[in-house]
């Protein structure tokens, strides 16, 4: 809803073309509520030179739009080949270049954005405020306004919006931006992603995995052919550019190894992640597990369902989750009203088995 | 064939509901009617193209909304409009006839009067804008303000260029509604 006192700036930024899509539908919707309200707009395209009319030649452009698409049973192949010129030759470069991209031959969808960045980098306007630079040699997809692939390193300046959370896709790692300022970075063949936050926050995670935050000053290591996960402060100095934003030394991984700082072992989670194994026989289908760390009292929070194990084996069910090592206290509840909590402690590369329930 | 039909029927009430303001929303980017009509047709074709069957209705809407955005992003790097346009006046801006002739000349001349009540910077930025086509950021790294001042600035000279008009701009949205009827 727009406020009354905000209606000449949002309509000057529409007029100026500097509205985002969701600005102008709000516009739009504004406009549409009151006789009152289209009269407003339309002075205002007069006052901004703009070529106000109440009607569009809707008749016309859908005759036109019904031709190039066989509405009537005929495409007349010289509009056909009119309308869709444009829209095949965009089609055909994101096909071309999104086979490239992936070594794999598959459907593209004519939504999709592509980008590319050469031998520079690119910047690239996500909408009015947020923005990505994808450094040489990487690649984006855009998705839609939630989700976006990346191939290769990028930074990213995200203003956050309620509305959206921005899902980015590198290899098998999602990264949900959370109202931040990040980078990241691939190395080794791409089996190496390094994500450094600069402001704000992000939640990182295998396609399937358990979220892990990771805040500002802070970087994570994913290396994806062992599914390792570690965080840890980062050592680099960093440098400011030009811009005024804050933005760290692109030579990666090798930049910020060295010694992680040595911290409360419940705060600081470094390492190889383990696994923690829920086991029960008289559970409810799903639960909820809840693992709180730290003296923040930082807190995970996963919905899931339980896998049936092969007859004869110790539990009926089990789910199994990849936590970075350290000590948690952990709370379960399911739809049964069960309850159950404890306290688990996580070491690389190792599996804690935890029997729920016990009668 | 049925589906077909009721597709076509969705469709159909789906581009009335919503070409209008796309349309809109186009020219307001690229600063040409014709392209824009252009551009919005393409997007059109291109829905139906990604899914007959149609959009959920808001689901629908965002995604031509997005889609008329990123072609007219796409149209202006091809066509450099800015440098095309760069000595435009307001008048010639595009090529839909609004008012006649008489009546358009008045009305610029009268903005053109009204221009020089405007405080500063507020005058400064909103002919920077109107002008010489500069977007916001540009403005802002000219004048070494803040991009939000400049969009304070740009709704303020639109207030009172509107309310300091009103009588006449009455007047002439009146004889719009004549002369379209």
């Amino acid at each position: 809803m727009i406020e009354e006192n905000e209606i000449d700036e949002r309509i000057a930024r529409f007029l100026s073309g500097e509205a985002n899509p969701e600005e102008a539908m709000a516009l739009e919707d504004w406009r549409e509520l009151s006789a009152a309200n289209q009269q407003h707009f339309a002075r205002c395209c007069m006052v901004f030179g703009y070529p106000y009319s109440s009607e569009t030649n809707d008749q016309t452009a859908w005759k036109e739009i019904k031709k190039s698409l066989g509405f009537t049973g005929r495409i007349q192949r010289a509009n056909f080949l009119k309308w869709t010129a444009g829209i095949a030759a965009s089609l055909i470069v994101i096909t071309v270049a999104v086979v490239i991209f992936n070594g794999n031959k598959q459907i593209i969808d004519p939504g999709y954005q592509l980008y590319t960045a050469g031998t520079t980098e690119k910047k690239i306007l996500l909408d009015s405020a947020s923005e990505v630079v994808l450094f040489p040699g990487a690649q984006l997809i855009v998705k839609n306004r939630h989700t976006i692939r990346l191939k290769g390193s990028a930074s990213f300046s995200i203003v956050h919006d309620p509305m959206r959370t921005l899902a980015i896709e590198t290899g098998n790692l999602v990264i949900k931006d959370i109202g931040t300022r990040f980078s990241v970075t691939t190395s080794g063949n791409n089996d190496t992603i390094l994500v450094s936050v600069t402001e704000g926050e992000v939640s990182i995670h295998e396609k399937d995995g358990t979220p892990v935050e990771i805040h500002a000053g802070e970087e994570a290591r994913y290396i994806s052919s062992t599914g390792d996960l570690e965080t840890r402060r980062q050592n680099a100095p960093a440098k400011k550019d030009t811009s005024g934003r804050v933005a760290l030394n692109q030579k990666g991984v090798a930049a910020t190894e060295g010694k992680p700082e040595q911290s409360s072992f419940a705060d600081q989670h470094t390492g190889r992640t383990g696994n923690i194994v829920l086991g029960c026989n008289s559970c409810a289908e799903s639960g909820q597990l809840e693992l709180l760390t730290g003296s923040q009292r930082k807190g995970i929070k996963t919905d899931f369902t339980f896998s049936e194990n092969p007859a004869g084996s110790t539990f009926r069910f089990r789910y199994s989750m990849h936590l970075l090592p350290g000590e948690y206290k952990w709370l379960y509840r399911d739809g049964h009203g069960n309850k159950d909590s404890g306290r688990v402690i996580i070491e690389s590369g190792k599996e804690q088995l935890i029997r729920l329930l016990r009668p | 064939m049925d589906n077909q039909v009721h597709n076509e029927k969705s469709f159909e009430a789906f581009f009335r509901k919503y070409h209008g303001a796309a349309l809109r929303y186009c020219q307001t980017i690229v600063m040409d009617g014709h392209e824009a009509e252009d551009i919005v047709q393409k997007v059109f074709v291109s829905l139906w193209r990604v899914k007959p069957s149609g959009f959920p209705d808001a689901e629908g809407r965002a995604y031509l909304y997005r889609s008329v955005y990123n072609a007219s992003l796409d149209f202006l790097k091809h066509q450099k409009v800015k440098q095309a346009h760069a000595k435009e006046t307001m008048a010639t801006r595009s090529t839909q006839i609004v008012l006649p002739e008489g009546e358009q000349k008045e009305l610029q001349q009268l903005i053109h009067r009204s221009l020089d009540t405007l405080p500063e910077p507020c005058r400064k930025i909103f002919m920077l804008n109107r002008f010489e086509n500069l977007k916001y950021r540009e403005i802002a790294e000219k004048l070494s303000l803040p991009e939000k001042k400049v969009e304070n600035q740009m709704g303020k000279a639109l207030k009172i260029l509107r309310e300091s008009l009103r009588e006449h701009l009455t007047l002439l949205l009146t004889i719009i509604l004549l002369y379209h009827d």
